[in-house]
């Protein structure tokens, strides 16, 4: 590797200009991903079009820098508010939320932050040396992998957040599949359940739903309850302690943080599944799995960890395929193409100082967004100071905002309500609302999956148990499976059994 | 019996027959494309309705192993007699209400600034949020505000 090109990118970093750009760029970021609603996807796209005046390599500055800020500053309403600022931060909320209910929303948010860019430096170093071989193993997964990866991905997303109940969130997840699966069909162009209304045609939009699932009931729970007052008083930040949680969980922040670049690699997968899918690995090798989901912060430390590093994976296959491993990635690939770059492997010969130029961005962007997210938790807790039936108000029209500006629909804010409505009652029923959400996310991959490998086969199921990746993901479901139709009893009984005997 | 049984043995019997209605209507898609099965836009939802179909058979079961059907049936009747007359239920719908009248009736039709000035200061109103030059400021602050950010520096369309 050359060093010019470091010093090279550095020169250009410490100009006033790009200084100012990278700050304003992740404070924005921040912001976005912090309100409910307003994705990272969102943040790229609306800083793509004001950035299309400027120079190549302050636009892309500024685009990875809110990126980047987008993405961790969800955690912040997901520890407060327990409404994940972009679905990224869906897993955080699990235990987030708790610390933030037992008056450690301070603390809660400095863990995460530092998680976050633990996470995002981790995938810049893998941006900077792996972006060769790994794009080489994405390659490998087909349509057998993809379809198994998707079942895989809402199977354990139900099986972590449904506590004692697994069935449950299955059949939340199945929900999420079936709901992604109306409008039309990505090969035949077929309106599936769409019953003659246009707007359904063209699909169920991931945004008005993550919003109404997740906001809608905190909205009017807040709405009716008192309780904010209270939580802030305890509201606390010790960094000391802070910085010892952080460093009991280092195994798991290293862990999450290769788990999210590998997700990130794979095409399609984004922030949200890295978080989900680094939570789970903690939780399962947890010694004390049964704290998940009553304010772990193993489990803070994990989904952010994954998450942020993801966006390092995700950009892998931006810059040696022209191929987005996420939907901000797929947007930061379009504003690339916007800028007159051309990802992909000409990119990496052409012009090989560029991996190190977002190496460099990403790395710089991630220091950034500590301190200022830093800065910004000691206004944000502030926010369960106001009452709720001060805030709700304003975090619902924020929310209905968010879901118009995506694609300016009015149908969208129905939606909202609709899947708000769903929502409540999934929560009284006690079916966790993030599978439903990843089955949404999942669905459009599953379904494209299935079919394309049912067609090179002909028909035939054999490939999801032959090929060696999809034999590992078909493996895990099956026996997710009957571990929970309790096939796997007589071997416990045998086990103690022989314990006893002993 | 566990509390939310009841909940489980009415949402199983729906889920089932949501899954039966997805059946048949995978199976409509496939003739109606025609070819294999397999290719048809219904493969997915046809293995998603059975999926559906054998959890939430399971689910029955297992609220009727824990209940029995009348004693479920009669419990749920009972939850729904206790929510009727619960307060916060009360005050739930009437919030709910207001939500869905901002959401269906005023935003669609009035300019951003009217329709959310007017949800606003009544919900607030109605929760006794604050005081009435409070209400009216936090409003106009927060209208303001996402009027200016969306609509002046970013040229974003608001409802």
């Amino acid at each position: 590797m050359d060093w010019q090109y470091f010093l090279g990118v550095l020169h250009f970093v410490v100009q006033p200009v790009s200084l100012f750009t990278m700050v304003v760029s992740v404070f924005f970021g921040l912001i976005v991903g912090m309100l409910p609603g307003l994705t990272a996807t969102m943040a790229v796209a609306l800083l793509t079009g004001l950035t299309y005046k400027l120079s190549n390599e302050v636009a892309i500055l500024s685009l990875i820098a809110v990126y980047i800020g987008a993405i961790s500053g969800g955690c912040q309403s997901a520890i407060l508010m327990n409404i994940p600022g972009t679905p990224a931060s869906a897993a955080t909320a699990v235990d987030g939320f708790p610390i933030g209910q037992r008056g450690e929303g301070g603390q809660g948010i400095f863990v995460a932050t530092m998680s976050s860019c633990v996470g995002t430096l981790t995938g810049t170093l893998c941006v900077l040396l792996l972006t060769p071989p790994l794009a080489t193993l994405a390659l490998k997964f087909g349509a057998f992998e993809f379809f198994l990866l998707a079942l895989f991905g809402v199977m354990i997303c139900g099986q972590l957040t449904a506590g004692a109940d697994p069935l449950k969130g299955w059949i939340s997840g199945i929900l999420g599949l079936v709901v992604s699966q109306i409008g039309m069909d990505g090969m035949n162009a077929y309106p599936r359940f769409s019953f003659g209304v246009i707007d359904l045609m063209s699909g169920i939009p991931l945004i008005p739903v993550m919003i109404g699932l997740f906001g809608f009931p905190e909205i009017l729970y807040g709405l009716v309850s008192s309780t904010a007052r209270a939580q802030v008083k305890t509201t606390s930040l010790e960094v000391k302690k802070g910085l010892g949680i952080l460093l009991k969980n280092k195994l798991n922040m290293i862990r999450s943080s290769f788990i999210g670049v590998a997700i990130g690699i794979i095409p399609g997968v984004g922030e949200d599944v890295a978080g989900w899918l680094s939570y789970w690995a903690e939780k399962k090798s947890s010694k004390t799995p049964e704290i998940f989901g009553k304010g772990a912060y193993e489990g803070v430390v994990a989904a952010e960890a994954g998450n942020n590093a993801c966006i390092g994976g995700a950009i892998i296959p931006v810059l040696s395929l022209a191929v987005p491993g996420s939907a901000p990635a797929a947007v930061l690939l379009a504003a690339l193409w916007l800028h007159g770059l051309r990802p992909g492997p000409l990119l990496m010969s052409e012009t090989p100082g560029f991996v190190v130029d977002i190496s460099v961005y990403m790395a710089l962007s991630a220091i950034t967004m500590v301190l200022l997210a830093l800065v910004v938790s000691k206004a944000t807790v502030r926010i369960l100071a106001v009452k709720s039936t001060i805030l709700m108000p304003i975090v619902y029209v924020l929310c209905m905002v968010g879901a118009f500006v995506i694609s300016n629909s009015i149908f969208d804010i129905y939606l909202v309500f609709v899947f708000g409505v769903i929502g409540l009652l999934l929560r009284g029923m006690s079916y966790p609302a993030a599978p439903f959400l990843l089955g949404i996310i999942l669905g459009p991959m599953a379904d494209n999956s299935l079919r394309r490998a049912l067609i090179l086969s002909s028909g035939d199921p054999t490939p999801f148990f032959t090929r060696p990746i999809s034999l590992i993901f078909a493996s895990a479901i099956i026996l997710m499976a009957l571990s929970q139709l309790n096939a796997f009893g007589w071997l416990r009984k045998l086990l103690v059994h022989e314990e006893l005997k002993e | 019996m566990d509390k939310k049984t009841h909940f489980d043995f009415v949402t199983s019997i729906g889920l089932m027959i949501l899954s039966l209605v997805m059946i048949v209507d995978s199976y409509r898609m496939g003739v109606d494309v025609g070819g294999a099965l397999y290719a048809s836009p219904g493969m997915l939802p046809m293995v998603l309705a059975l999926l559906l179909l054998l959890t939430s058979a399971m689910l029955l079961k297992r609220s009727i192993r824990n209940g029995g059907a009348r004693q479920n049936l009669a419990g749920f009747v009972a939850w729904f007699d206790i929510f009727r007359k619960s307060r916060m239920a009360r005050e739930m719908m009437v919030g709910a209400l207001i939500l869905a009248l901002y959401t269906f009736v005023l935003a669609p039709r009035l300019p951003f600034w009217m329709s959310t000035s007017m949800f606003m200061i009544l919900l607030m109103a109605i929760l006794k949020a604050t005081s009435l030059v409070k209400n009216l400021m936090i409003t106009a602050l927060v209208v303001g505000s996402i009027y200016g950010v969306f609509q002046m520096v970013f040229h974003v369309p608001l409802p």
